[in-house]
């Protein structure tokens, strides 16, 4: 029979897998159609400058009213700041425009080529 | 912050503050015939690839496997992967990272600082041999010399838990690297890296990278485990 603590800890692990966010993120390139290119255009929810991979996380308006959220990945943090991206290049409620490769699975995630930024300045990546 | 990022930190940025060491390496003794197209020894500078990231260094034709090496390529990537834990990536794959590096010389020393994961490889130029009896490790034990204005770092003494290259070709514990470093214009460093391990590969080859010079460039601070958990499970395909 199991046991209430060992359920109480399942419980918490399961939480703790539930609520890491980045579920959909993938790492590098293989995981995403690096022969396919999409747009999105969306308002930022979440901008997160850091290792390994700069996440971009937009709320994209759907024919009929529906949102989905999408996740954008970018590489490094070190190679996105070379490549001009700052701190506050984004910031949530701002209205962008992302270019990149859609996933293989079919899910919201794109790799990050370029983007146009609210006030219309357009940073790329520096590498795919 | 741990106490190995506290003494790279620190020690990167005492050298990179010291002009003793930054003229030491301008003034480096030039050899008397250059070799190909080098003019210089002084290779220091930040350093950045040209072309792909995480490249392939097999031969044309694929990896030629003795039985230990298919082995190692039927078992697949191992279990947990490198980029995941944090795990230094070896000689010759550091290459193939996607960050800079910096070369700085010092006298009887070879320093290359680079970026991902803020790992520093000590090249040791003053005649010593390899230690015997080497302690298997993640990025091995290097030593160097001076052919012309090639620097040439024989590497040894590797654990068998890294990858060659951005594929992962797999090798051995008697894995035997030899870089032949130079600065074939001022902006551009070519590295030969003749990759030989008999225990996986029927026979040596070399592979070539080539790498831009980034003047304005720093290195700064690379913190792998930052949200690298975000990549489990791993993804075993690269």
């Amino acid at each position: 029979m199991v046991s209430k603590k060992r359920l109480i800890l399942f419980g918490f692990a399961m939480g703790l897998i539930l609520v890491s966010r980045p579920v959909l993120a993938h790492h590098g390139s293989a995981n995403f159609q690096m022969d396919q290119v999409s747009t999105i255009k969306g308002t930022v929810v979440d901008y997160e400058l850091i290792n390994p991979h700069v996440q971009i996380f937009l709320k994209v308006e759907q024919e009929g009213g529906k949102a989905v959220d999408w996740n954008v990945e970018g590489v490094s943090l070190n190679m996105m700041v070379r490549a001009g991206f700052k701190r506050d290049s984004l910031k949530a409620g701002d209205s962008v425009s992302v270019t990149g490769h859609p996933g293989k699975n079919g899910k919201p995630v794109l790799l990050l080529m370029k983007i146009m930024l609210a006030d219309g300045r357009v940073l790329s990546a520096p590498y795919e | 912050m741990s106490h190995r990022a506290v003494l790279i930190v620190t020690t990167a940025f005492t050298l990179g503050l010291s002009p003793v060491f930054l003229t030491s390496a301008a003034g480096a003794p030039q050899a008397s015939k250059a070799q190909g197209s080098s003019q210089t020894r002084d290779l220091s500078g930040v350093w950045f690839t040209q072309g792909k990231v995480r490249a392939n260094f097999a031969f044309e034709g694929g990896a030629p496997f003795l039985p230990w090496g298919e082995e190692r390529v039927k078992a697949g990537p191992q279990k947990e992967t490198l980029v995941v834990l944090c795990i230094p990536p070896g000689v010759p794959r550091v290459w193939t990272e996607p960050y800079p590096f910096e070369i700085i010389s010092l006298p009887g020393r070879v320093l290359i600082i680079y970026e991902y994961q803020h790992l520093i490889r000590q090249i040791y130029t003053d005649g010593r041999e390899h230690p015997k009896d080497l302690t298997p490790t993640y990025m091995g034990n290097s030593i160097g010399k001076w052919e012309g204005n090639t620097l040439v770092v024989d590497t040894t003494g590797f654990n068998d838990k890294t990858w060659i290259d951005g594929s992962r070709h797999p090798h051995s514990d008697a894995l035997h690297v030899v870089e032949r470093i130079q600065r074939v214009g001022h902006e551009t460093l070519q590295v030969d890296i003749t990759i030989d391990d008999p225990k996986t590969y029927v026979k040596p080859w070399t592979a070539q990278r080539i790498f831009d010079l980034k003047p304005d460039w720093e290195i700064s601070e690379q913190i792998c485990e930052e949200n690298n958990t975000y990549l489990f499970p791993p993804d075993n395909s690269k």
